[in-house]
């Protein structure tokens, strides 16, 4: 029985988490084979409701979920939880709610599958295609690599360190390449609908079981914090973390990242009707609270029972660390394979998206005569490639992608106003225009977040100085190359199709 | 963008200004206790998602009629043109 609420049946309960991860996946491919290639990157567009939201929510919440964000919070307190509610729920949901449907729509119409190919599309140059797929593939690496090291550090928390990083790390990570590999779409949304009810349940109980064990339930944790630390709960929080202006600024950039990044644009084509991608916001909203304020709530337990604690890391881990410090190993090996679905769901979607960008944007644009069977293939081929590059960087090269990966969404983030100029069907908005934007936006990005302290200028965070570079650059070389304006054909068939 | 999808993406813009600024200068006290929470966590944690969760399901039953719409023309074949005819006569 001891072995059993040990190390024992924590590693019993992670077994069991990656042999039902596998076999949804193999299911997948066994019973959908797919030979097209719109079947094997968007499962032939036709999820229903209940797998397209859990796929959104599994993907939307990433490692940053239990081994960030209760950090985050437990440094900055409310001012952390505002500024991710108004990323996620203000900024990243407004987008949805204008554009969600849209490209749902004029994937149906167009056939487009990535953004590229709608970028491409639209202002009628392959070099749109190749510069915009480019640069959301490489924004996507460094948050990869995040993921791996989230994974890494839970599968040795959860086994008392049997498996070290680099064993670890390549095990999951093949199992991962290779149900997307065999399954594509179908398979990444299946296991994510499985990972996204695991990570509801166990973020939730495992924040209130730590909170109920330590400091006597949520509403006795937060009078004990009212009582010692008062600033923890009201904004710009303890040393000015998060001040209004900061907070506005960090927010809108962050909030309009996540739905460029290529996995989640992706999504927005997959399901069956227009109404469940309508139903996306509401569900983020209403998941929201559940997750996050359980992320709060373990964030502010902690500051009740481990005050003090400066070092990133270890407030990045105050989840399980409580736990392992409360109950025993067991438990903390069920919520660690919460935490692990939270980051698998997340990784396996990445993935699968950049291997359909090379296949679809690259390959599919160079070679455009292939027959779907095989244009298949090299989307598996894609992916194999990728995931393996992509190890290969998170096991030799951390700290490079740790530096880049702080920028992920602020990057993605630039290629905002060409996407809304092609959603929107706007005729005025020109190739030149969206790469000068595009372009200097990201240098804009890359100059203030590495050359200022906090990544911020005059008390801005870096990505908003750089989508107002974007914006810039965007409408006034689109209004000198006039010559270069979408064709007239190609904006009315936009206009055609409906919001 | 038909002016249904307008409306509702000012309602949320506004909600978040009350969420952020200048809202937050309202909430952003630890008195009084709701609910057993300070203010503060009250408002941030349940009321303000709550509102733009219903704002956002107000936008969905506002366009449900078209998308039916348009889902049908979809399967018809001919739903690629006619959805924006709705849009203009909302």
């Amino acid at each position: 029985m001891d072995w059993l609420l040990g190390y024992g049946g924590s590693i019993l309960v992670l077994v069991l988490y990656f042999a039902a991860t596998m076999f949804i996946g193999l299911v997948a491919w066994r019973y959908f084979p797919q030979s097209d290639p719109e079947g094997y990157i968007l499962g032939g567009r036709g999820m229903g409701w209940f797998v397209a939201a859990f796929t959104l929510m599994a993907t939307q919440y990433s490692a940053l979920t239990f081994l960030g964000f209760p950090g985050t919070m437990y440094r900055t307190g409310l001012g952390g939880y505002v500024a991710i509610t108004g990323m996620y729920v203000g900024v990243s949901a407004l987008y949805w709610m204008l554009f969600a449907a849209r490209t749902w729509k004029l994937g149906r119409a167009f056939g487009h599958m990535t953004p590229a190919e709608t970028f491409a599309h639209f202002y009628g140059r392959k070099w749109v295609g190749y510069v915009l797929a480019a640069l959301l593939v490489a924004t996507l690496i460094p948050y990869i690599q995040a993921q791996i090291m989230g994974i890494s550090y839970l599968l040795q928390v959860a086994t008392g360190d049997l498996l070290s990083f680099q064993l670890g790390t390549t095990v999951v990570y093949s199992l991962m390449i290779f149900y997307v590999f065999m399954g594509g779409l179908r398979a990444v949304a299946w296991t994510d609908t499985m990972q996204g009810l695991l990570l509801l349940g166990g973020v939730g109980v495992g924040a209130l079981l730590v909170s109920f064990a330590a400091a006597g339930g949520p509403v006795a944790t937060f009078k004990q914090v009212l009582e010692s630390q008062p600033e923890l709960l009201t904004l710009p929080g303890p040393g000015n973390a998060w001040p209004w202006a900061y907070l506005l600024s960090w927010v809108i950039p962050v909030g309009l990242g996540w739905p460029m990044q290529p996995q989640m644009w992706l999504k927005m084509h997959i399901p069956r009707s227009v109404t469940y991608i309508r139903l996306w916001p509401v569900w983020v909203t209403i998941s929201f609270p559940i997750v996050m304020g359980a992320a709060f709530l373990t964030g502010m337990t902690g500051q009740v029972v481990q005050p003090g604690m400066t070092e990133r890391e270890a407030t990045d881990t105050v989840m399980i660390s409580l736990l392992l410090e409360y109950f025993p190993p067991i438990v903390g090996g069920l919520i660690a394979a919460a935490g692990l679905a939270a980051m698998m769901s997340t990784v396996s979607s990445q993935i699968h998206s950049v291997g359909a960008s090379f296949a679809r944007d690259f390959l599919a644009q160079l070679f455009p005569d292939q027959e779907p069977r095989k244009q298949v293939w090299l989307a598996r081929m894609a992916v194999i490639v990728v995931g393996f590059v992509g190890l290969y960087l998170s096991l030799t090269q951390p700290a490079l992608l740790t530096t880049l990966g702080v920028f992920s969404a602020a990057w993605a983030a630039q290629a905002v106003p060409a996407a809304v100029g092609a959603l929107a069907g706007w005729r005025w908005p020109t190739s030149w225009g969206a790469m000068a934007g595009t372009l200097g936006g990201t240098l804009v990005l890359f100059w203030v977040g590495l050359g200022f302290p906090q990544q911020q200028w005059q008390g801005l965070y870096a990505g908003l100085w750089a989508l107002l570079a974007n914006l810039i650059l965007f409408v006034a070389v689109s209004f000198l190359t006039p010559g270069s304006r979408p064709a007239a054909d190609t904006v009315g068939a936009y206009r055609r199709v409906g919001w | 963008m038909p002016g249904r999808i307008i409306r509702h993406a000012l309602i949320h813009i506004f909600l978040c200004l009350c969420f952020l600024l200048p809202g937050g200068l309202w909430w952003n006290r630890v008195d009084p206790h709701v609910a057993g929470l300070p203010f503060s966590v009250f408002i941030a944690t349940l009321i303000l998602p709550f509102l733009i969760a219903l704002n956002l399901a107000g936008l969905l039953w506002a366009c449900w009629k078209h998308d039916q719409s348009f889902m049908r023309q979809l399967g018809q074949g001919t739903g690629m043109t006619s959805e924006s005819e709705a849009d203009r006569n909302p």
